[in-house]
């Protein structure tokens, strides 16, 4: 069995028609540009550009790969609508936002809040909280290749389902 | 290896001629409802990406979860003497603000009832942090600190006790990367340390940063934790 026999043969077709390339490119763009802001803006808790000057070697990276890989499989799931394909999109969502909030959990009040709303009521319990925070600040790049690898397999799945035709 | 057309079985020699065939003989019409052998989605592969998601945010809440039931409470700051370091009075609006003392960056030693005279803005911080890093970069080299100046206020801005515990540059290394053209004699803008009853004085939920406008009488009019950044403007507008 060839190695991304499915990705390949979707490819072939989307690609094949110059409107799908269009919106890919198009849609890569907008969303590159979109990562670009938001992945270091997040720990501010806003969104702002001029957070763009903060923005890490790793995070830039993860823009472009996030940028495309969602662009690719929005492109390939409106290709599955016209052809009244059904896919799943969780894969989708679950990659945007492990990728993204993973940010947010490491500078904005979003962990001690939900160590409040878990009922935690003396500061004994939130000592922990700068400690999670921590975690998220220093361990992001893993959850960007987490978010990475689900984009991945979502980007497999809908291609799977596209491809209507099997090798013997 | 041949390939095969799942429709109607017909070999082929490449995938591009599959693909063909499938354009020209299977493709439907916009509108028609398609081809009623396509595979629907596996439940296994719904199921991969749900728990993936599952585990990716499941693990963490869990911590959160220990956490909140006392789990690690073994764990939390005490002072010496074994007692809880969090039986502290906090700081709230419209009461005068704590007193604490603070150990300034050039290794001067002063209180907070001591800065009485002027409205202060007490930022307190985790010199790790990110967003207090970008917040301190942007604050001082976009002329924020100037505005706070000009209306004849302080700007004091404090390390959180240990950083938390957690590692993170010290407070002069924190200026000295964030705000290079800082002057250790400003008299209004001040950077130090302080020890842990002030962190749980006025930062009990241990908010990686967390800033106060105090009036001239020392009197806090207005706090948050959710970025000084974020609201500047309206902090400018109350000192």
């Amino acid at each position: 069995m060839s190695l991304l026999k499915y990705e390949r043969i979707v490819m072939q077709m989307v690609l094949n028609d110059r409107r799908y390339v269009f919106l890919l490119v198009l849609l890569s763009a907008v969303f590159t540009a979109i990562y670009l802001v938001l992945l270091p803006s997040l720990p501010n808790g806003t969104i702002n550009p001029m957070f763009i000057a903060f923005i890490t070697p790793t995070q830039t990276i993860f823009s472009f790969i996030f940028g495309i890989m969602i662009s690719l499989i929005i492109t390939l799931n409106i290709y599955a609508a016209r052809l009244k394909i059904h896919t799943s999109k969780a894969g989708t969502v679950a990659g945007a936002l492990i990728g993204t909030l993973v940010n947010a959990l490491c500078c904005t009040p979003i962990i001690p809040s939900i160590l409040a709303f878990l009922g935690a009521s003396t500061p004994v319990l939130f000592a922990y909280s700068p400690h999670i925070q921590a975690f998220f600040e220093q361990n992001y790049p893993y959850f960007y290749i987490l978010s990475f690898l689900i984009f991945l397999a979502a980007f497999h799945y809908t291609a799977k389902n596209i491809s209507c035709c099997k090798r013997n | 290896m041949p390939s095969k057309c799942r429709f109607c079985n017909k070999k082929f020699e490449s995938d591009s001629g599959l693909m063909m065939h499938f354009n020209d003989k299977h493709k439907p019409e916009k509108g028609s409802l398609g081809i009623n052998e396509i595979k629907k989605p596996s439940i296994s592969a719904r199921t991969v990406l749900i728990a993936a998601a599952i585990a990716c945010c499941g693990i963490p809440l869990l911590l959160i979860g220990l956490s909140s039931i006392g789990i690690f409470g073994f764990l939390a700051p005490h002072t010496s003497s074994g007692q809880a370091a969090y039986e502290t009075s906090n700081a709230t609006i419209g009461e005068v603000a704590p007193n604490i003392p603070i150990t300034l960056a050039n290794g001067t030693n002063v209180t907070l009832s001591s800065l009485r005279g002027h409205p202060v803005v007490l930022w307190f911080v985790a010199t790790w942090c990110p967003s207090c890093q970008e917040s301190e970069s942007i604050l001082a080299n976009n002329g924020y600190y100037k505005e706070i100046h000009a209306k004849g206020a302080l700007f004091v801005t404090v390390e959180l006790y240990n950083d938390l515990g957690e590692p993170g540059p010290s407070i002069s290394n924190f200026i000295s990367q964030y705000d290079p053209g800082y002057i250790l004699d400003k008299s209004w803008l001040l950077y130090g340390t302080s020890n842990l009853n002030a962190t749980y004085s006025y930062d009990p939920k241990e908010y990686l940063e967390m800033y106060y406008v105090i009036n001239s009488n020392g009197v806090i009019i207005n706090t948050s934790s959710t970025g000084l950044l974020n609201n500047i403007g309206s902090v400018i507008q109350e000192v």
